[in-house]
């Protein structure tokens, strides 16, 4: 619950007292006084020929929009506390309920649970720890920014030997056991 | 706060600080004791001891009641997780919320998944998987106010909520699901209502 106070700045106290004064006034009044007031009495009677303006401009209206700080008369605000059972109703319509998922089944790899279309988190960390691995070999192996290599790469474990197929390629020898699921070509 | 004043204040207190070394008094005999704070009705559930059943009896389902207190997240938002639970087996429980997007979700799997660790150690419970969620309940926990700067100078004051959580497992698959009202059901309790009517204040 947000409750919004006001410090008394100075300069928001003067703009408080300047709205006072319009709301008392009538909104506008400077403009209307410089023309001849058009409610004015037709019959040439002796003394003040203005009316005071607070009845009329109070009453009759002015064409003038309203500005915006007297427009918070009229902005929507709720008449009625909301009971308990009408927000009971609300917030535990079915619509709001959180929808049982029917998508999940169990990853033939690992054995841990996975969404229908998304891959399986704990494969998926597992390739991604090895081929953090892989690349910092890589690395290493580079020495410096800007050194790629214009030829395909080979990844080979311990005890293997580059084929005839590898014969142009990059060679990584990583001093690790090749895992399981990834397969060699 | 109330823990660490008078974990403070206890510390304090331990002669062994007072006394000069080479005193007579072993410093392992004197430990600080933790003041607790008071154990929620929820943590006593567990220890009622029921007497031993009589040989023909039906045999009772182990029940393990376990909570986790002043989770920050709302308790309204958690609500919603613990609807959506309450009913299921503990599995099934565990992968819709392993799914869920929401930050209360990974709270409460690992509540269940202490829970249910609980069983299979402390109560009797044979296999894992064969328990079911019978209660799952929200409370409110500690609300604090704090100040929440905006423009121009004004402030407002916002409420940091806290939530705790209840669970209650039972041992035994879960309870088929209850049939929708039917209007033929509805009918039949108004007929019987009707036919239940007596008159009052005669022979």
């Amino acid at each position: 619950v947000l409750v919004l106070l006001r410090s008394p700045l100075p300069r928001l106290r003067a703009l408080l007292q300047r709205c006072w004064g319009w709301l008392d006034r009538g909104p506008w009044p400077g403009i209307l006084g410089a023309q001849s007031p058009p409610w004015g009495p037709a019959l040439a009677v002796q003394g003040p020929a203005l009316l005071p303006r607070g009845t009329d401009d109070a009453g009759t209206g002015c064409a003038e929009v309203p500005s915006l700080l007297e427009s918070v008369v009229w902005m929507a605000a709720p008449k009625q506390r909301r009971t308990i059972e009408v927000n009971r109703c609300r917030r535990r319509h079915p619509s709001k309920l959180i929808e049982v998922k029917r998508n999940i089944d169990v990853c033939p790899e690992c054995g841990n649970l996975k969404q229908k279309h998304v891959l399986c988190g704990y494969c998926y960390a597992k390739v991604k720890e090895e081929t953090r691995l892989i690349r910092m070999e890589i690395y290493r192996k580079e020495g410096g920014p800007l050194n790629a290599s214009t030829v395909e790469t080979v990844v080979l474990y311990e005890g293997e030997k580059p084929t005839e197929k590898d014969e142009g390629k990059r060679i990584i020898e990583i001093p690790r056991k090749r895992p399981s699921w990834f397969v060699q070509n | 706060s109330g823990a660490a004043w008078a974990r403070g204040l206890l510390s304090w207190a331990r002669p062994e600080r007072w006394l000069a070394s080479g005193s007579l008094f072993p410093l392992s005999c004197i430990h600080t004791s933790t003041f607790l704070q008071k154990i929620g009705k929820w943590e006593k559930k567990n220890r009622i001891v029921y007497p031993p059943q009589l040989p023909g009896e039906p045999r009772r389902p182990a029940e393990i009641y376990h909570c986790r207190r002043e989770i920050k997240y709302s308790k309204d938002k958690m609500w919603y997780l613990a609807k959506l639970i309450k009913g299921m087996s503990i599995d099934q429980a565990l992968a819709q919320l392993e799914f869920s997007d929401k930050k209360g979700a990974k709270v409460i799997r690992e509540v269940l998944l202490e829970a249910q660790e609980m069983a299979v150690r402390k109560h009797n419970v044979e296999f894992k998987s064969n328990l079911h969620i019978a209660e799952s309940q929200t409370g409110r926990g500690r609300y604090v106010k704090r100040v929440r700067c905006h423009g121009k100078g004004m402030f407002g004051i916002m409420k940091i909520s806290r939530c705790h959580y209840f669970v209650k497992l039972v041992e035994g698959p879960p309870p088929p699901p209850e049939p929708p009202r039917t209007g033929f059901d509805q009918a039949k309790e108004y007929v019987q209502q009707l036919r239940n009517r007596t008159l009052v204040h005669t022979l």
